[in-house]
């Protein structure tokens, strides 16, 4: 009976953990503009007059354009793209899911300058790849890697053995933190969207790089970034993507 | 007050534990009943009774969450409360009759029942942890806080249309992954 199936599910959804009513109750969404610039402004001046009372200062950090060179391929060709670093330059690729003969969308990661390199990648939606000699490696959420690694981004998410389900969100953000040694000196952010909201799941993936940047040595010393530093920042730029598109 | 506080005050039947809870979620209460029930004083007397269960209920139990509790509370008596009333007012006659004689049937929260519920809503929260952080809320705002698809769109500066889009992909996404469960709803 319908009724009882749907008294069910209202009960279920009424009865779901904790951490998510609660995650819903405490991020607010858009407050008042006015509230919102009035508490901002109360802030800045706070700042201020901390900042000349006490001469706070906040720890420098020397960022300049990122040195990752993020490689893409045609659906149907090897034609390869670089994406644009900097997020005044994004640049869209398209990949399909019907047309390619890529088990997913391909970004290759590498870096010239630097020697000793690992990525740190993460991804929040869909699930990341590696395609080497037909082999399909189905990687974790986050994962290490080294230089000049293709991974795949498809819109498949491993379950269980052999289980898979589509990941059904229309973005995806792929984390890229890069590691020399022990020290953190650059990073980069590529959003992962479709507009193709007819089709269920979506056929058409786009990809751009929202930014990238790196962490220049400081009187020939690494820069103290911490990992708490960088994913804040990440944090940063996909809000202000995700505000931007609003 | 810090919820502890209040928790304790019920432990010590001090009936001050009414007020302090109030003060602190009484309007989150209200407006999750007044989305379920669009009328004030529907919403007022579900908030009323959700005092009185909390009252009736603490101890034995110990919410670790007392906004979370409340919250689940709210909803099950708004729940109860609006099928009441939409049988009363829809279907007069023969419906008024079945609800009178439900009185008759045993409660249908037996064991089975209870398992099925809890066996749906850990899907549910697996499915709730797979989604991005915003669809996440989202959802929750929408179908637990029971906000209106235009608010929502209001709040997040997306047209209504794009907002019930965006509703029906979630709906269809967790569609889906009951159907992979063995439900079909």
């Amino acid at each position: 009976m319908k009724e009882k199936e749907i008294s069910k599910l209202y009960n279920s959804i009424t009865n779901v953990d904790n951490q998510f009513i609660e995650e819903a109750q405490t991020k607010t969404k858009k407050k008042n503009g006015w509230l919102k610039w009035a508490a901002m402004a109360a802030c800045l001046c706070v700042a201020l007059v901390a900042g000349v009372l006490f001469k706070i200062s906040v720890p420098d950090v020397i960022i300049a354009p990122g040195f990752l060179t993020i490689t893409v391929y045609a659906a149907s060709s090897d034609e390869e793209i670089t994406m644009q670093e900097g997020i005044g330059l994004p640049t869209d690729y398209k990949w399909s899911l019907a047309m390619s003969s890529r088990p997913g969308l391909p970004l290759k990661l590498s870096v010239t300058e630097y020697d000793d390199l690992s990525f740190e990648v993460s991804v929040d939606g869909g699930t990341l790849l590696l395609w080497e000699g037909n082999k399909i490696t189905y990687l974790g959420s986050s994962f290490n890697t080294r230089n000049d690694t293709t991974v795949y981004w498809t819109n498949l998410s491993r379950t269980g053995e052999s289980d898979f389900e589509r990941y059904m969100g229309t973005t995806a953000y792929i984390n890229i933190i890069i590691h020399e040694g022990e020290n953190i000196v650059g990073y980069a952010v590529v959003e992962i969207y479709t507009n193709d909201l007819e089709n269920e799941p979506a056929q058409t993936y786009s990809a751009k790089l929202l930014k990238s940047v790196s962490f220049p040595k400081a009187n020939g010393e690494y820069q103290k970034i911490t990992a708490e530093y960088v994913a804040t920042e990440m944090e940063q730029i996909k809000s202000e993507t995700q505000a931007g598109q609003r | 007050m810090e919820d502890l506080q209040i928790i304790s005050l019920y432990f010590k039947r001090d009936e001050a534990a009414i007020s302090e809870t109030a003060t602190k979620y009484g309007a989150f209460c209200h407006r999750i009943a007044l989305n379920i029930l669009s009328t004030s004083a529907d919403a007022d007397e579900c908030v009323n009774d959700t005092y009185l269960r909390a009252w009736n209920s603490i101890p034995p139990q110990k919410p670790d969450k007392l906004g979370a509790w409340l919250g689940k509370v709210v909803r099950n008596i708004a729940f109860d409360l609006w099928k009441k009333n939409h049988r009363q007012k829809r279907y007069a006659g023969m419906e008024q009759l079945l609800n009178e004689l439900e009185d008759c049937i045993p409660s249908p929260a037996t064991v089975e029942h209870q398992i099925e519920e809890q066996e749906l809503t850990n899907i549910i929260n697996t499915w709730l942890a797979s989604l991005p952080q915003n669809d996440r809320i989202l959802f929750m705002h929408r179908y637990w806080n029971g906000e209106t698809v235009n608010t929502l769109a209001q709040e997040s500066g997306m047209s209504p249309a794009n907002m019930a889009k965006k509703m029906y992909r979630l709906r269809q996404n967790l569609k889906s992954k009951l159907e992979k469960e063995g439900y079909s709803l």
